[in-house]
Protein backbone atom coordinates (compact mmCIF):
# COMPACT_ATOMS: atom_id res chain seq x y z
CA UNK A 1 0.00 0.00 0.00
CA UNK A 2 1.32 3.42 -0.93
CA UNK A 3 1.06 5.90 1.92
CA UNK A 4 0.93 9.59 1.12
CA UNK A 5 1.45 12.69 3.20
CA UNK A 6 -2.12 12.65 4.49
CA UNK A 7 -1.76 9.07 5.73
CA UNK A 8 1.48 9.91 7.52
CA UNK A 9 -0.07 13.01 9.08
CA UNK A 10 -2.96 10.93 10.41
CA UNK A 11 -0.57 8.30 11.80
CA UNK A 12 1.47 11.06 13.40
CA UNK A 13 -1.63 12.37 15.20
CA UNK A 14 -2.65 8.90 16.32
CA UNK A 15 0.77 7.90 17.59
CA UNK A 16 0.61 10.81 20.03
CA UNK A 17 -2.89 9.90 21.16
CA UNK A 18 -4.42 6.69 19.86
CA UNK A 19 -7.85 7.63 21.15
CA UNK A 20 -8.01 11.02 19.43
CA UNK A 21 -11.34 11.36 17.65
CA UNK A 22 -11.50 11.41 13.87
CA UNK A 23 -13.38 14.70 14.13
CA UNK A 24 -10.49 16.36 16.01
CA UNK A 25 -7.86 14.94 13.66
CA UNK A 26 -9.93 16.10 10.69
CA UNK A 27 -10.20 19.64 11.98
CA UNK A 28 -6.49 19.84 12.80
CA UNK A 29 -5.42 18.56 9.42
CA UNK A 30 -8.13 20.55 7.65
CA UNK A 31 -9.74 17.48 6.17
CA UNK A 32 -13.25 16.13 6.37
CA UNK A 33 -14.05 13.57 9.05
CA UNK A 34 -15.07 11.15 6.29
CA UNK A 35 -11.66 11.33 4.65
CA UNK A 36 -9.91 10.59 7.96
CA UNK A 37 -12.21 7.65 8.70
CA UNK A 38 -11.76 6.27 5.20
CA UNK A 39 -7.94 6.55 5.36
CA UNK A 40 -7.79 4.97 8.83
CA UNK A 41 -9.97 2.05 7.77
CA UNK A 42 -7.91 1.45 4.64
CA UNK A 43 -4.69 1.41 6.68
CA UNK A 44 -6.20 -0.92 9.29
CA UNK A 45 -7.35 -3.27 6.54
CA UNK A 46 -3.85 -3.33 5.04
CA UNK A 47 -2.27 -4.00 8.43
CA UNK A 48 -0.34 -0.72 8.50
CA UNK A 49 -1.17 -0.17 12.17
CA UNK A 50 -3.28 -1.33 15.11
CA UNK A 51 -4.93 0.53 17.96
CA UNK A 52 -3.36 -0.54 21.24
CA UNK A 53 -2.55 0.66 24.70
CA UNK A 54 0.82 0.94 26.38
CA UNK A 55 0.82 0.15 30.07
CA UNK A 56 3.56 1.63 32.23
CA UNK A 57 5.49 -1.53 33.19
CA UNK A 58 6.50 -0.08 36.54
CA UNK A 59 2.80 -0.01 37.56
CA UNK A 60 2.43 -3.73 37.13
CA UNK A 61 5.06 -4.78 39.61
CA UNK A 62 6.35 -7.24 37.03
CA UNK A 63 9.96 -8.06 36.18
CA UNK A 64 10.94 -7.31 32.58
CA UNK A 65 13.99 -8.97 31.09
CA UNK A 66 15.88 -9.40 27.86
CA UNK A 67 17.04 -12.94 27.20
CA UNK A 68 19.64 -13.64 24.54
CA UNK A 69 19.99 -17.17 23.24
CA UNK A 70 22.68 -18.95 21.29
CA UNK A 71 21.21 -21.92 19.49
CA UNK A 72 22.52 -25.04 17.80
CA UNK A 73 22.73 -24.55 14.02
CA UNK A 74 19.42 -25.56 12.49
CA UNK A 75 17.44 -25.16 15.70
CA UNK A 76 16.93 -21.39 15.72
CA UNK A 77 13.57 -21.39 13.96
CA UNK A 78 12.06 -24.27 15.96
CA UNK A 79 13.13 -22.70 19.24
CA UNK A 80 11.77 -19.29 18.24
CA UNK A 81 8.41 -20.77 17.27
CA UNK A 82 8.14 -22.66 20.52
CA UNK A 83 9.00 -19.60 22.59
CA UNK A 84 6.65 -17.26 20.77
CA UNK A 85 3.76 -19.29 22.16
CA UNK A 86 4.80 -18.55 25.74
CA UNK A 87 2.59 -15.82 27.10
CA UNK A 88 5.46 -14.34 29.13
CA UNK A 89 7.36 -13.64 25.91
CA UNK A 90 6.06 -10.54 24.20
CA UNK A 91 8.88 -9.98 21.73
CA UNK A 92 11.17 -12.42 19.98
CA UNK A 93 13.34 -12.00 16.90
CA UNK A 94 16.32 -13.60 15.21
CA UNK A 95 19.44 -11.43 15.03
CA UNK A 96 22.85 -11.31 13.49
CA UNK A 97 25.72 -11.02 15.97
CA UNK A 98 26.86 -12.96 18.99
CA UNK A 99 23.39 -14.28 19.73
CA UNK A 100 20.83 -15.94 17.46
CA UNK A 101 17.66 -15.02 19.26
CA UNK A 102 16.61 -12.17 21.49
CA UNK A 103 13.42 -12.05 23.48
CA UNK A 104 11.82 -9.61 25.85
CA UNK A 105 9.67 -11.20 28.49
CA UNK A 106 7.89 -10.25 31.67
CA UNK A 107 7.25 -12.21 34.81
CA UNK A 108 5.11 -11.62 37.84
CA UNK A 109 8.12 -11.91 40.13
CA UNK A 110 11.71 -13.10 40.30
CA UNK A 111 10.59 -16.57 41.26
CA UNK A 112 8.59 -16.91 38.05
CA UNK A 113 11.60 -15.63 36.11
CA UNK A 114 13.99 -18.18 37.60
CA UNK A 115 11.46 -20.95 37.07
CA UNK A 116 11.22 -19.98 33.39
CA UNK A 117 15.00 -19.94 33.03
CA UNK A 118 15.71 -23.10 34.97
CA UNK A 119 12.75 -25.26 34.06
CA UNK A 120 11.40 -24.09 30.73
CA UNK A 121 14.52 -22.94 28.88
CA UNK A 122 16.75 -25.61 30.39
CA UNK A 123 14.42 -28.32 29.16
CA UNK A 124 14.50 -27.10 25.57
CA UNK A 125 16.59 -28.90 23.05
CA UNK A 126 19.20 -26.98 21.07
CA UNK A 127 19.97 -24.02 23.34
CA UNK A 128 23.72 -23.57 23.76
CA UNK A 129 23.83 -20.46 25.86
CA UNK A 130 21.59 -18.01 27.67
CA UNK A 131 22.30 -14.47 28.85
CA UNK A 132 19.69 -12.57 30.79
CA UNK A 133 19.52 -8.83 31.51
CA UNK A 134 16.99 -7.33 33.91
CA UNK A 135 15.31 -4.13 32.77
CA UNK A 136 16.02 -1.53 35.43
CA UNK A 137 14.26 1.40 33.82
CA UNK A 138 12.16 1.87 30.72
CA UNK A 139 12.42 5.25 29.05
CA UNK A 140 9.64 7.33 27.56
CA UNK A 141 10.28 6.57 23.91
CA UNK A 142 9.24 2.96 24.35
CA UNK A 143 5.80 3.64 22.98
CA UNK A 144 6.39 2.77 19.44
CA UNK A 145 6.35 6.25 18.02
CA UNK A 146 8.15 5.40 14.83
CA UNK A 147 6.39 7.74 12.43
CA UNK A 148 8.60 10.66 11.54
CA UNK A 149 8.47 13.44 9.01
CA UNK A 150 11.48 12.20 7.06
CA UNK A 151 9.58 9.07 6.03
CA UNK A 152 7.20 11.11 3.93
CA UNK A 153 8.95 11.12 0.63
CA UNK B 1 -11.72 -4.20 37.56
CA UNK B 2 -8.98 -1.88 36.27
CA UNK B 3 -7.00 -4.87 35.02
CA UNK B 4 -10.06 -6.29 33.28
CA UNK B 5 -10.58 -2.97 31.51
CA UNK B 6 -6.92 -2.87 30.45
CA UNK B 7 -7.16 -6.44 29.20
CA UNK B 8 -10.04 -5.39 26.93
CA UNK B 9 -8.23 -2.32 25.67
CA UNK B 10 -5.01 -4.12 24.91
CA UNK B 11 -6.96 -6.33 22.52
CA UNK B 12 -8.34 -3.28 20.75
CA UNK B 13 -7.46 0.21 21.89
CA UNK B 14 -10.35 1.63 19.92
CA UNK B 15 -13.03 -0.46 21.60
CA UNK B 16 -15.89 1.72 22.82
CA UNK B 17 -16.57 2.12 26.51
CA UNK B 18 -20.12 0.89 26.04
CA UNK B 19 -18.86 -2.37 24.50
CA UNK B 20 -16.38 -2.91 27.34
CA UNK B 21 -19.14 -2.13 29.85
CA UNK B 22 -21.38 -4.77 28.30
CA UNK B 23 -18.56 -7.31 28.35
CA UNK B 24 -17.82 -6.71 32.02
CA UNK B 25 -21.46 -6.14 33.02
CA UNK B 26 -20.91 -2.75 34.58
CA UNK B 27 -22.10 0.70 33.56
CA UNK B 28 -20.45 2.73 30.84
CA UNK B 29 -19.90 5.48 33.41
CA UNK B 30 -17.82 3.12 35.53
CA UNK B 31 -15.56 2.28 32.59
CA UNK B 32 -15.20 5.93 31.62
CA UNK B 33 -14.28 7.10 35.12
CA UNK B 34 -11.84 4.21 35.66
CA UNK B 35 -10.18 4.83 32.30
CA UNK B 36 -9.90 8.57 32.91
CA UNK B 37 -8.46 8.00 36.36
CA UNK B 38 -5.84 5.59 35.00
CA UNK B 39 -4.97 8.00 32.19
CA UNK B 40 -4.58 10.83 34.70
CA UNK B 41 -2.29 8.72 36.82
CA UNK B 42 -0.37 7.66 33.71
CA UNK B 43 -0.98 3.97 34.25
CA UNK B 44 -1.38 3.57 30.51
CA UNK B 45 -1.68 5.48 27.26
CA UNK B 46 -3.58 4.94 24.06
CA UNK B 47 -1.08 4.24 21.33
CA UNK B 48 -0.92 2.79 17.87
CA UNK B 49 1.42 0.04 16.78
CA UNK B 50 2.65 0.67 13.27
CA UNK B 51 4.06 -2.13 11.15
CA UNK B 52 7.55 -0.79 10.32
CA UNK B 53 7.75 -2.59 6.99
CA UNK B 54 4.59 -0.91 5.77
CA UNK B 55 6.06 2.53 6.30
CA UNK B 56 9.37 1.84 4.64
CA UNK B 57 11.45 0.97 7.72
CA UNK B 58 13.15 -2.21 6.60
CA UNK B 59 16.11 -2.40 8.97
CA UNK B 60 15.63 -2.98 12.68
CA UNK B 61 18.54 -3.14 15.08
CA UNK B 62 19.13 -3.79 18.74
CA UNK B 63 22.04 -1.68 19.88
CA UNK B 64 23.71 -2.33 23.20
CA UNK B 65 25.62 0.56 24.74
CA UNK B 66 28.23 0.54 27.41
CA UNK B 67 28.27 3.95 29.09
CA UNK B 68 30.68 5.74 31.35
CA UNK B 69 29.64 5.68 35.02
CA UNK B 70 27.21 8.49 35.71
CA UNK B 71 26.36 9.07 32.05
CA UNK B 72 23.74 6.37 31.59
CA UNK B 73 20.70 8.47 32.36
CA UNK B 74 21.72 11.54 30.38
CA UNK B 75 22.55 9.42 27.33
CA UNK B 76 19.20 7.63 27.59
CA UNK B 77 17.38 10.94 27.87
CA UNK B 78 19.22 12.30 24.86
CA UNK B 79 18.45 9.25 22.74
CA UNK B 80 14.80 8.96 23.68
CA UNK B 81 13.97 12.00 21.60
CA UNK B 82 15.53 10.46 18.52
CA UNK B 83 13.04 9.61 15.76
CA UNK B 84 14.63 6.27 14.90
CA UNK B 85 14.59 4.97 18.47
CA UNK B 86 11.59 2.89 19.36
CA UNK B 87 12.64 1.45 22.67
CA UNK B 88 15.25 2.30 25.22
CA UNK B 89 15.87 0.62 28.52
CA UNK B 90 18.48 0.57 31.25
CA UNK B 91 19.60 -2.97 31.99
CA UNK B 92 21.70 -5.00 34.34
CA UNK B 93 24.56 -6.82 32.67
CA UNK B 94 27.17 -6.01 30.06
CA UNK B 95 25.18 -3.28 28.32
CA UNK B 96 24.04 -0.37 30.43
CA UNK B 97 21.52 0.73 27.84
CA UNK B 98 19.84 -1.26 25.13
CA UNK B 99 17.97 0.47 22.35
CA UNK B 100 15.83 -0.77 19.53
CA UNK B 101 15.75 1.41 16.45
CA UNK B 102 14.27 1.37 12.96
CA UNK B 103 15.91 2.57 9.77
CA UNK B 104 15.00 2.71 6.12
CA UNK B 105 18.17 0.88 5.11
CA UNK B 106 21.63 -0.18 6.28
CA UNK B 107 23.13 3.17 5.28
CA UNK B 108 20.84 4.94 7.69
CA UNK B 109 21.83 2.50 10.45
CA UNK B 110 25.54 2.98 9.77
CA UNK B 111 25.00 6.74 9.73
CA UNK B 112 23.23 6.59 13.07
CA UNK B 113 26.03 4.62 14.69
CA UNK B 114 28.94 6.48 13.15
CA UNK B 115 27.68 10.00 13.10
CA UNK B 116 25.12 10.27 15.87
CA UNK B 117 26.16 7.79 18.55
CA UNK B 118 29.82 8.66 18.08
CA UNK B 119 29.02 12.31 18.85
CA UNK B 120 27.53 11.48 22.24
CA UNK B 121 29.96 11.85 25.09
CA UNK B 122 30.16 8.98 27.55
CA UNK B 123 29.47 6.07 25.23
CA UNK B 124 32.29 3.56 25.66
CA UNK B 125 31.20 0.90 23.20
CA UNK B 126 28.42 0.09 20.80
CA UNK B 127 27.22 -3.39 19.94
CA UNK B 128 24.94 -3.57 16.91
CA UNK B 129 22.68 -6.56 16.20
CA UNK B 130 20.54 -6.48 13.07
CA UNK B 131 17.17 -8.21 13.14
CA UNK B 132 16.88 -11.02 10.63
CA UNK B 133 13.38 -12.24 11.33
CA UNK B 134 10.66 -11.18 13.69
CA UNK B 135 8.56 -13.84 15.35
CA UNK B 136 6.45 -11.94 17.83
CA UNK B 137 5.97 -8.34 18.91
CA UNK B 138 3.05 -7.58 21.17
CA UNK B 139 2.21 -4.98 23.74
CA UNK B 140 0.06 -7.30 25.79
CA UNK B 141 1.35 -6.96 29.32
CA UNK B 142 -1.91 -7.72 31.03
CA UNK B 143 -2.95 -11.31 31.56
CA UNK B 144 -6.59 -11.68 30.68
Amino acid sequence: MYLDEIDFSILDELQRNGRKSYRKIASELMLSERVVKHRVNAMLREGVFQFLISVDPSRLGTVHVLIWLTTVAGKQDTIARELMDCEQVHFISAYSGDFNLLMRARFKDKKALTAFMNDHLAAMDGILGVTMNIELKTYESSKNRIIRKSLMS
Amino acid sequence: MDFKILAHLQENGKQSYSEIARGLEVSEGTIRSRVNKMLKEEVFEFIIHTNPNKIGLHVQAIIGLETRLGKQDSIACRLQGHGAVRFIGAFSGKHDLIIQAYFRNNDELIGFVNRELSEIEGIISVDVNVELKQYKDTFSYIDS
